[in-house]
């Protein structure tokens, strides 16, 4: 009796042990956001660049701060995700340019899109040295900033480091599902197909 | 007249007849008595003519019988054992009258245990009369033997010297036979060999033609296994210990292995010519389908090595040539070759190799597993030839030449982060072994020209561009410093670089200098077009002057020690439209050491550095005779003497500037900065394109710039500024150079007239004073990304309030979003009033996460005000929806909305 009272003694303390922490992580509404952001830098016709007018002093200031390069108004997200932070606006912007620059080298099949939710070089044997050093410059700028994006999604929102990868997870749904017919993906087992 | 064919008779007759036999006297007696005794003679001849044949007959007969048994055979060879030298036995023996004998279980091994042993099942020997009495054997036959050799160079290595002992043989025939010859724990067995022998003689040679199954196998995993067929004819002649011989030999192997290297495929045939002075193989043919070399995860397949020569061994002088060798290996190609070289004690040799068709893929692929692993995914491209010339004793003065040229070579490596292509260049190294082969002098000559290099993001087309390297040194691999050396460098005619050093188990040392390097050419080519993609602006960078450097890098114990000098002579730097510096000279002496390591005994008290610049234009900066002293030294920075210069009509000066840890990423700097009546109308000017009237004055005795960014620890910076002060507190900032800056602060205001801060910003006219603060204020990627505005009038500074109609409907826009009061303040009575007295202003803005809130701070009544109106009348400016937030880019369109409308009524009007 006195082991078996030891045993259920241990086996309460391992249960009260076993506490499951849940952290609520709103998938849907980071797919949304995400997908919002994808469109945004991929969307074919770039956003026109705002109309310079010499107002005020005030705006002048905020202009200077801001590099003279107001970007587009941008609407709040119809999501509870806040993807519109300075520096999101700003890596939106960059990636949009790299993403045009670096578009016919997805439809030359040079790059493709990974399981992480960045770009990768499939294969730039059929580029000259100059081109595979354009294609590494833009791949390494835009998974810069798509590392900078994951992170500042994450800190704007206040979600634990821990999300990441799932931020990034979801980033790649995207990014593959907005790749157009014929472009290199990598689905999820790892394996490069062409969409 | 009696014949006599005993020669005894013949001798004895003719003494009878001697001259005094003949006298008279003598003569009867004589005679009677000679008769007598040749009867007497004659009778014993006779039988003892009779008894040899009786004796033979009677010998052969016992011999024949005796040939019989296996008995007597056996015991006969046990007593004949000593004389031979070899142990017989038979099983079984018969020997027909026509001299045919047939053995059965034949065995014969050697005495002493050093011979080869023979083992047959079925012997027959064939011989006749003529044979018998010649000691020769007519034919030969073995059926199923086995022979037993031992070789090599141990104790039990077969004495084949009895094989002169063997008699002639007419024709040796051997079907079915095996042989053992073992070396060492290696054995190498025929089976199924077949051979026939003609003509045999120990002293005149013989013609043989044979033919085997080839098993080796060994003991343990290292040793030779393999398994093919040979066969060969052979036609000698003369005696076995100066042999002269002629004859082909051809082995076949399908596969063999020694260790962890396996062929397949692989073919020997040659015709051989061999005489009492020499052996020429000619031609020898060796062929290999494929050879796989394995070893630490390594594994090595090349297929289709072929090589044919003419091979000569001189027995006398042990001189052996290989002549017109031609060979096709991969990578190689096909070469030609020749050897010379004798086995003698000082071994001298001569060699030579050509191979006009060098193909680098191919080589590189056959040595790549012998590369360390990170080296294994590269590729190596291109195509050359080789030369290669060689002569001397192998133990010491040898001298080797290798001449490699090479076309449209290139590399990449396996990420393809780094490539070269296109690249034309040859490689002229020549050895030189010392007297005793310890230490082998070595003289380097590269020359590279053309060719593409891309190298992570940075590409660079070297078109017309040449790089030489010529290096000389020694190789001594038994010493501690087993390579020293020294050479010269022109890169791409930028310079004239030199380095020299020495590298050994426990320290090395590598020193490098280089003297009248050209800013322009090394900028031009090494850097402007690569700026030209990434910092487009950067490219346009005009630079001359020269720089010379000295670095003496030694490493010892895991530690790199930099030692040297860097020094910049006149150098012009001018980026058109931001700044230009003219007549920059640096001297700086270093001495540091990587990894990081408290300063010891190793390091001591460097130099002192000097930074001068005669002049330094940005804008409206003007900078002047500037001398900068500092020392680094001890992996440190330390400035020795303030940097003091007039600044927008004010005063710079920066004091105390240390840098710690200078090869770390963790590096970090300290400083202090002061700024003293800086006329910030001029800074505004200058910055933002707009004038501002003010001063402005830091003290921040504490900056701190670490991991790319700065902080101020302690200070102030504080601007006058619209009658009023403005304070700066907490300045950070990082990665100012790059697109995600951020830069951020506290600021606290007083005493801000507001008439003058309404008049330059065009809000509309408000008078009064204010006080307030920003907190928190952070600008991301240039943007604002946080902020907590709080602004108060300040009502003890008896000042007239007011705040125009204009004002307030640029407020109800910032807060509201909407322009409807405008309607309701210019109609009705209202109109008649431009402006209006207010009581307090308190307004706090926060934009947190994007998001822009406005609130005002005066609360009476259950409402919430921006503005408050005056006593007897004025206007109240109230906050409806408190909760009322917006992003920032609505705020930014308000804002824009209040100066478009503003811009517009300037045209109507």
């Amino acid at each position: 009796m006195k082991r078996l009272g030891r045993i259920s003694f241990f086996c309460l303390v391992m249960l009260a042990a076993c506490v499951t922490v849940n952290i609520y992580f709103p998938a849907a509404d980071v797919q949304k956001a995400a997908d919002k952001i994808v469109d945004d830098v991929t969307s074919p016709e770039p956003k026109a660049p705002p109309k310079p007018d010499s107002s005020g002093w005030l705006l002048k200031q905020f202009r200077v701060v801001r590099n003279l390069s107001f970007g587009p108004e941008c609407a709040h997200a119809q999501v509870n995700v806040n993807v519109s932070t300075p520096a999101i606006r700003a890596l939106k912007e960059s990636m949009r340019n790299d993403f045009h620059q670096l578009r016919p080298y997805y439809e030359k099949t040079v790059v493709g899109e990974n399981k992480n939710g960045f770009v990768e070089i499939k294969d730039s044997s059929g580029l000259d040295l100059r081109e595979q050093a354009e294609v590494k410059r833009l791949v390494d700028q835009i998974n810069k900033d798509r590392t900078s994006l994951y992170r500042e999604i994450q800190t704007a929102n206040n979600y634990p480091s821990e999300i990441l990868p799932q931020i990034q997870k979801i980033f790649a749904n995207s990014w593959r599902e907005k790749s157009q017919a014929g472009w290199w993906i990598q689905n999820d087992d790892g394996q490069w197909i062409k969409k | 007249m009696c014949t006599f064919r005993s020669p005894r008779l013949k001798r004895l007759a003719l003494f009878l007849n001697a001259p005094w036999y003949r006298l008279p006297s003598t003569n009867l007696l004589l005679q009677r008595l000679c008769n007598t005794i040749l009867k007497t003679v004659k009778r014993r001849l006779l039988l003892r003519v009779l008894a040899v044949p009786a004796f033979l007959l009677l010998f052969g007969a016992v011999i024949w019988l005796s040939l019989q048994s296996a008995f007597i055979v056996n015991r006969a060879a046990t007593l004949a054992a000593p004389i031979l030298g070899y142990r017989v036995r038979v099983e079984a023996i018969s020997f027909s009258p026509d001299l045919h004998a047939r053995i059965t279980g034949l065995a014969i091994t050697p005495l002493n245990d050093k011979g080869p042993s023979i083992s047959c099942v079925h012997a027959e020997v064939k011989g006749t009369l003529r044979n018998v009495i010649s000691a020769e054997v007519e034919k030969l036959v073995l059926t199923g033997p086995k022979f037993f050799f031992r070789l090599g160079a141990t104790g039990n290595k077969s004495d084949l010297s009895a094989l002169q002992n063997l008699p002639p043989v007419r024709l040796l025939l051997i079907e079915q036979g095996e042989a053992d010859i073992s070396y060492a724990t290696t054995h190498v067995k025929l089976t199924n060999l077949r051979a026939d022998v003609k003509n045999f003689s120990p002293q005149t040679g013989g013609s043989a033609r044979f033919a085997a199954v080839v098993e080796v196998s060994s003991q343990g995993d290292q040793g030779p296994v393999g398994h093919g067929r040979c066969e060969g004819k052979v036609d000698a002649t003369g005696p076995l210990n100066k042999p002269k011989a002629k004859g082909s030999v051809s082995l076949s192997v399908e596969s063999a292995s020694i260790g962890t290297t396996s062929v397949q495929n692989l073919s020997l045939s040659s015709v051989f010519d061999l005489d009492a002075t020499r052996i020429v193989l000619e031609p020898a043919t060796f062929n290999v389908g494929s050879l796989v070399m394995k070893g630490q995860g390594r594994t090595v397949n090349v297929e289709g090595y072929t090589l044919a020569a003419r091979v000569s061994y001189e027995l006398e002088s042990t001189g052996i040539a290989l002549d017109s060798v031609r060979g096709n290996v991969p990578g190689v190609g096909p070469f030609t070759a020749a050897f010379q070289g004798a086995l003698k004690s000082d071994a001298p040799w001569k060699a030579s190799l050509e191979a006009p068709s060098v193909n680098f893929t191919q080589f590189f692929s056959s040595v790549k597993p012998f590369l360390p692993e990170e080296y294994r995914a590269w590729s190596i491209q291109g195509a050359g030839a080789l030369e290669m010339t060689g002569e001397g004793p192998f133990d010491g003065g040898w001298k080797a030449d290798v001449k490699l040229t090479f076309r449209e070579g290139g590399f990449k490596s396996g990420d393809e982060s780094k490539a070269g292509q296109k690249i034309t260049g040859s490689v002229i190294l020549k050895l030189r072994s010392g007297p005793e082969g310890k230490k082998t002098r070595f003289d380097l000559a590269l020359d590279a020209s053309d060719g593409e290099l891309l190298w992570g993001n940075y590409y660079k087309n070297f078109k017309d561009q040449q790089v030489r390297v010529a290096s000389q040194g020694n190789y001594s691999p038994d010493e501690a410093s087993y390579l020293d050396g020294s050479g010269t460098l022109d890169l791409f005619g930028t310079g004239q670089y030199s380095f020299s050093g020495t590298i050994g188990t426990d320290e090395s040392v590598l020193k490098a200098s280089g003297k009248n390097l050209a800013h322009n050419r090394l900028f031009s080519i090494l850097l402007r077009d690569y700026l030209h993609v990434t910092y487009p602006l950067a490219s346009s960078l005009e630079i001359t002057g020269k720089t010379d450097f000295d670095i003496q890098a030694r490493v010892k114990e895991g530690r790199t020690f930099l030692e040297g000098r860097l020094q910049v002579y006149e150098t012009v730097l001018n980026l058109p439209g931001l700044f230009s510096v003219n007549g920059m000279t640096l001297s700086l002496p270093f001495d540091l050491v990587y990894p990081s390591a408290p300063a010891g005994a190793e390091s001591r008290e460097g130099g002192e550095a000097q930074l001068i610049i005669r002049k330094l234009q940005r804008g409206s900066i003007l900078v002047e005779d500037l001398t900068i002293p500092f020392i680094v030294s001890r992996n440190s920075l330390r400035l020795l003497k303030a940097i003091d210069l007039k600044l927008y009509g004010g005063e710079f000066h920066l004091s105390r500037l240390e840098g710690q840890d200078l090869l770390s990423a963790d590096r970090i700097f300290n400083l202090a900065l002061s700024l003293n009546h800086i006329d910030l109308a001029l800074l505004t000017e200058d910055v933002l394109g707009d004038r501002v009237t003010g001063t402005i004055n830091a003290d921040l005795p504490g900056v701190v710039f670490q991991s790319g960014g700065w902080r101020s620890t302690k200070g102030q910076l504080q601007a006058g500024i619209f009658g009023g002060v403005v304070e700066v507190h907490r300045l950070f900032g990082h990665d100012l150079f790059s697109e995600s800056r951020k830069i951020g602060c506290d600021i606290f205001f007083r005493d801000i007239d507001l008439e003058r801060v309404t008049r330059k910003i065009t809000l509309g006219k408000m008078t009064g004073i204010l006080k307030g603060s920003v907190a928190n204020l952070v600008i991301e990627y240039g943007q604002p990304a946080r902020f907590f505005l709080d602004v108060e009038s300040d009502p003890t500074k008896k000042v007239s309030q007011t705040i125009s109609v204009t004002a307030v409907e640029n407020l109800s826009i910032l807060g509201t979003g909407s322009s409807a009061v405008s309607s309701v303040l210019n109609s009705g009575f209202h109109k008649f009033f431009k402006e209006y007295p207010y009581s307090r202003i308190g307004i706090l803005c926060t934009l947190e996460n994007d998001t822009f809130s406005i609130r005002g701070k005066i609360h009476e009544e259950g409402k919430e005000y921006l503005v408050r109106r005056g006593w007897l009348r004025g206007i109240d400016v109230i906050i409806q929806n408190p909760d009322n937030s917006i992003s920032f880019g609505d705020m930014e369109e308000r804002i824009g909305r209040i100066f478009r409308a503003k811009k517009d009524s300037k045209k109507v009007s």
